[in-house]
């Protein structure tokens, strides 16, 4: 009998110990169904998995990409497109902001694989360049000079060979005969390229149809043209509806100014301050100072930087730039968006001189007294002087018909000649659409 | 307290709380099912006051779709395109364009998904199935298309012609991928259109529009272009693929509705209408 008791105990323990083990295998079951249920049943919704297209995504002007040195944003984009069809019948898209983005959307890829894939360039002749933008193709007008290395990255590709040294105003991909050819303007010199591409006239002619000619022309291409003013000027037809806007100082809050100080990096509660009879702050910290003034004009300057860097590349530069603008200029400017104006490398002093503007529905915002809306000095990695007009604008409902394209067209040639754009014009006090002439 | 029943009170704990949340799981699916349908029958019941009535055939119900990214493989490109092409050679040439060049033809594949192959004479003959040919073409080439007569367009004649092919990825169609194969002379001669990138990561939606909401989207888009339809006969929720000349894109849900005035389509995350073509 002990014998057999001595049997039972053995077996009675390991049954025990089995549903013991069962326990507890059921309780972690059940804890980690009820933990997806909660998660499930949304009680513990928080802020969720990051979204996997962050950062993935490059279209447009907002999406940053990753350059052979960092991830670059773009900072431009074009201001008309005209879609050319068939020969000599434009479509342009100008003059309404979220038309431009949509076209640019739908042609960046285009544009990108054309400056891609772009071959030596070629100087070319003004007759040949008049040639691509009457013939069936997609012209592209950024209203300043692009280096096109930099917007080659912007556009998710690499340029190499003459044109990465390049920059562009006015970019046509044209469809001739043989192929696709690149042409390009350098404002600066006012000089013609064309390069051929690896795109293929299908790539165009599929792109673009759809897009019907609406009587917009160049020009040149008038039968009577304006002599006096600029040969590629875009004679749209029709009256012009464009929105009103007003403009206002958003530098009146203390936030404003801290986030202004963080962005130059400098420490709102280290830095000295001092407020002038005439409401001018003044903050200065170690080499740095700031000078805001009543209006919203902003002047910054650090005489301690010069020299200690190396110097950035162009797209380096820009991208720095233009996260600086998007702290400051962009941080609270309404409807409006900055956009690159102009860059110019000083080799000698290993300076870069890059100006920002704001944009508004499409159109230029100028300045009456022709400032632009940042003006910075980079010196090797940072920023060793600034100017900064800080605006809000807000478009308005009401509409402002300024002069047709055609007789604006004839007041520039009456007024001696130059380039008609149609932009806002901020005075300070109030916001106009008019015609400025370049 | 024994060990043991400890152990029993807290599995008898988690099984109402298990119960609990899937009771309010449960019951939530309910009413959002019931909002949904209440919702359903009121932009029907709007449409319907409005002059549009929806067929009966028009499916009213869909599961979200995922909005998804895209990449090129490179790597994966080159063995499609030796398995159409046979052993081949690749030139770069800039803007993310590459040409490859083989036993049985060339090819040039583009970040974009835009791709064009010429194909040497007899490589691949026509067939009796130029469809079926066609079919078997994008099989190899990695690509999935569209089954049944609304996914294809044929017209050869004495094996001569176009086979239009449109793909989808798993069993959505991608509005904007269409392949179009021309065939001369009995053999296929030319292959070109816009591929399916190679799917990356999906991420799920939680701001994807809903069928009413769409419908009242469609409502607000003829009002505002001044279209006049009468009858929605059909409506499909599929993909539209956007990518740049770095072939990093995306796919994202776009709606289309066919009207007796043709089709709109519709964003499904913005909203917007998307100017889009399809066969």
């Amino acid at each position: 009998m002990f014998a057999g008791h001595d049997m039972k105990i053995p077996e009675f323990k390991n049954k025990n110990r089995m549903i013991d083990a069962g326990k507890n295998v059921l309780i972690v079951i059940l804890m980690i169904t009820a933990a997806l249920l909660a998660v499930k049943s949304g009680l513990f919704s928080g802020r969720g998995a990051p979204n996997v297209l962050d950062g993935v995504l490059p279209f447009g002007q907002e999406t940053p990409l990753s350059g052979e040195n960092g991830i670059y944003t773009a900072a431009a984009a074009p201001f008309y497109i005209v879609v050319t069809p068939q020969k000599g019948a434009h479509c342009a898209v100008v003059y309404d902001g979220e038309a431009v983005r949509a076209a640019y959307s739908r042609f960046s890829a285009l544009l990108g694989q054309a400056i891609g894939s772009s071959g030596e360039p070629e100087a070319a002749t003004d007759g040949e360049w008049k040639t691509a933008l009457s013939g069936s193709g997609i012209y592209f007008d950024f209203l300043s000079d692009q280096p096109l290395s930099v917007l080659a990255g912007w556009l998710g590709t690499s340029v190499s060979g003459g044109a990465a040294d390049h920059t562009a105003r006015r970019i046509c991909i044209a469809a001739d005969g043989s192929g696709v050819t690149l042409y390009y303007i350098r404002a600066r010199y006012g000089t013609v390229y064309r390069c051929k591409t690896a795109l293929s006239n299908t790539d165009i002619s599929d792109n673009i149809a759809g897009y019907l000619p609406d009587g917009t022309a160049f020009n040149f291409e008038l039968a009577s043209p304006f002599l006096m003013v600029d040969g590629n000027a875009l004679i749209t037809t029709g009256r012009l509806d464009i929105h009103s806007a007003t403009a206002e100082n958003p530098l009146n809050s203390t936030a404003g100014v801290d986030g202004l100080l963080s962005a130059f990096e400098m420490n709102s509660v280290l830095a000295e301050y001092v407020q002038l009879t005439d409401g001018t702050e003044l903050y200065v910290e170690g080499d740095a100072t700031m000078r805001i003034e009543a209006n919203g004009t902003v002047m910054y300057s650090d005489t301690g930087q010069q020299g200690q860097e190396d110097v950035p590349t162009p797209a380096q530069a820009i991208e720095m730039a233009r996260a600086l603008c998007q702290k400051t200029i962009g941080a609270d400017c309404g409807a409006a968006s900055v956009y690159l104006s102009s860059i110019w490398k000083d080799s000698e002093a290993g300076e870069y001189q890059i100006t920002f503007d704001y944009s508004l529905n499409g159109l230029p915002i100028t300045f009456s007294d022709g400032s632009s809306a940042a003006e910075l000095t980079l010196t090797g990695s940072g920023v060793t002087s600034a100017k900064m007009i800080l605006r809000k604008y807000r478009i308005l409902d009401d509409s402002e018909n300024p002069l047709p394209a055609m007789q604006a067209a004839a007041v520039v040639q009456a007024m001696g000649g130059g380039e008609p754009v149609l932009s806002y014009t901020d005075d300070y006090g109030s916001v106009a659409v008019n015609w400025v002439v370049r | 307290m024994d060990n043991s029943k400890i152990k029993n009170f807290i599995i008898i704990i988690l099984l109402i709380v298990n119960l609990l949340l899937t009771a309010v799981i449960g019951a939530d699916m309910v009413k959002n099912r019931t909002l949904r349908r209440q919702a359903l029958e009121g932009v029907v019941a709007i449409m319907e006051s409005r002059g549009i009535t929806v067929s009966e055939d028009v499916a009213l119900s869909y599961p979200d779709l995922n909005i998804c990214s895209v990449r090129r493989d490179l790597d994966a490109e080159k063995k499609r395109v030796s398995a159409v092409l046979g052993k081949v050679s690749v030139q770069d040439r800039g803007g993310n364009i590459l040409l490859y060049l083989g036993e049985r033809g060339e090819a040039q594949f583009s970040g974009t998904g835009v791709f064009e192959i010429l194909m040497n004479v007899g490589a691949v003959p026509t067939g009796q199935d130029p469809e079926g040919t066609a079919r078997a073409f994008l099989k190899k080439l990695g690509m999935s298309t569209v089954k049944g007569d609304d996914g294809v367009r044929v017209d050869v004649r004495d094996g001569a012609g176009t086979v239009v092919l449109n793909c989808q990825i798993g069993k959505t169609e991608i509005i904007n991928c269409q392949v179009t194969f021309i065939f001369t002379d009995g053999s296929l001669m030319l292959v070109s259109g816009t591929r399916p990138l190679d799917k990356g990561s999906s991420d799920s939606l939680d701001n994807a529009m809903d069928v009413s909401t769409i419908l009242m989207r469609f409502l607000d888009i003829i009002s505002e272009s001044g279209h006049v339809c009468s009858r929605l006969e059909n409506l499909e929720l599929c993909y539209v693929q956007s990518a740049p000349a770095s072939g990093l894109g995306k796919l994202e849900p776009v709606w289309c509705l066919t009207t007796d005035a043709g089709e709109f389509y519709i964003n499904g995350l913005t909203g917007k209408r998307e100017t889009l073509t399809r066969y």
